[in-house]
């Protein structure tokens, strides 16, 4: 062969020439392969069509306006005081969830159907990884990702039940994923968040209100931007789409398992 | 040798390092996370976990070096992790579409909108190596360290997120 180089030499050299690292011989053996495989004419493209394609991504970042504004890091209580908080936390996410109950039977035995509010219908249940889990995710350099494997299937959601609401996410409950930050694991947040979701007539998400909270701000915030970024079936009274309200509660369990 | 007292001044140490670490870094790293996840939110989410560990880190040993490359390491895991999760989670097969409502309108510029389209259909590895490259301007052994491989490896997968991009790139010409 004359080329000198194979297809995936040609490959590894098309990268070296879009990051600008390409020496006159690397140019010199793309070409060469160039000329002699069409097959990489067509799927690489020639150094021309390598600096269009560049050119696009280098476009991109020239576009960006995003300037976000976190949190500082380190605006958690002490550890002691921490620990303390989540054990209320899930003492009374209990407590709400037995009231519920209560209210729930209430309601299906024609009680007051007017008095909305408290009742919550808990269908999810999130299990959140225990903190040492989360620390081989810090802990940089080797084994993130089968740990992160092992994390994503820890995060079970287990939908059950009805509730009293009228407009559903399109999707089904499942539709609604929260994604609690590190912080909560850390944190060893448990608890029960239940929101209300106002919804228009289109299935918009207009506002969501925590019902009753966790005692996580953490947990609390990422269940209500999960329910806000769904669409919703708008509510329908008499043919005519209006607005409506979905009511939904997450249970959020640190995994003491691994 | 009261051992409060002591943990209360390397938690100060590392607060205030981490701190500079938001300040130099965080429009970087939340830029570079909504690239590979194609959501604002998540990417917030993300990059506050970053800093999280960065100070857990710092709080454990105020000595440690944290570099840029410590946090787009940090960043880039979380990412895949993220993605996987995704995956695992919704049984679907793996899209990042571009939720344009995240996006500024100046930031929806063909470019902008071609890129997210072939970075949500890229394994993240793809679009990693890409990203750490040609967006936060690493080199090709830079990125190689980064992401745990070979120089070349990050030479191929940035040809081929390159290909992908170029097919979307002619998808827009025909429509
Ligand atoms: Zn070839």
């Amino acid at each position: 062969m004359t080329t000198g180089v194979d297809c995936t030499r040609a490959e590894i050299l098309a990268g070296t020439l879009a990051l600008g690292e390409a020496s006159e011989s690397d140019r010199d053996a793309y070409r060469r392969h160039l000329a002699g495989c069409p097959r990489c004419l067509v799927n690489l493209g020639g150094e021309r069509e390598i600096e269009r394609v560049m050119a696009v991504v280098a476009e991109a970042r020239n576009a960006e306006r995003w300037e976000p504004r976190l949190r500082a890091p380190a605006q958690n209580p002490p550890a002691q005081w921490r620990r303390a908080w989540s054990w209320a936390a899930a003492l009374a996410a209990v407590a709400i969830l037995s009231f519920a109950g209560q209210r729930l039977a209430e309601q299906r035995h024609g009680g007051s159907a007017g008095a909305g509010h408290a009742l919550v219908v808990v269908h999810n249940v999130v299990t959140l990884p225990s903190a040492r889990d989360e620390r081989s995710i810090a802990a940089i350099g080797t084994q993130s990702a089968p740990k992160a494997e092992q994390r994503a299937e820890s995060l079970a959601m287990t939908p059950a039940g009805s509730a009293n609401r009228d407009v559903m996410p399109i999707g089904g409950d499942a539709a609604i994923v929260p994604h609690p930050p590190v912080t909560a694991y850390a944190q060893d947040a448990d608890g029960t968040t239940a929101i209300e979701v106002m919804v228009d007539q289109y299935g918009r998400p207009l506002k969501c209100t925590i019902a009753e909270s966790s005692g996580s701000p953490v947990l609390d915030e990422s269940v209500c931007r999960a329910a806000m970024r769904v669409r919703y079936t708008p509510r329908r009274v008499d043919g005519h789409a209006v607005m409506g309200t979905y009511r939904d509660a997450f249970t959020f369990r640190s995994n003491p398992g691994n | 040798m009261d051992e409060a007292f002591v943990s209360a001044g390397n938690d100060a140490r590392a607060q205030a390092r981490a701190e500079g670490l938001v300040r130099e870094y965080q429009t970087k790293l939340a830029r570079y996370l909504r690239r590979m996840v194609g959501d604002a939110d998540v990417a917030l989410d993300l990059t506050q976990e970053v800093f999280l560990s960065a100070y857990r880190m710092l709080r454990a040993d105020p000595q440690r070096q944290l570099t840029g490359g410590w946090l787009y390491r940090a960043a880039t895991n979380g990412a895949i992790s993220f993605l996987r999760r995704k995956k695992i989670l919704r049984m679907l097969p793996l899209e990042r579409e571009l939720d344009r409502g995240d996006w500024r309108v100046d930031e929806r510029t063909a470019a902008s909108v071609d890129l997210q389209t072939a970075l949500g259909r890229l394994p993240p590895e793809q679009s990693a190596a890409l990203l750490l490259t040609s967006y936060a301007g690493y080199s090709s052994y830079e990125a190689a360290q980064l992401l745990g491989t070979t120089s070349d490896a990050v030479r191929q997968r940035v040809c081929r997120a390159m290909r992908a991009l170029r097919t979307v790139m002619k998808e827009g010409m025909e429509r």
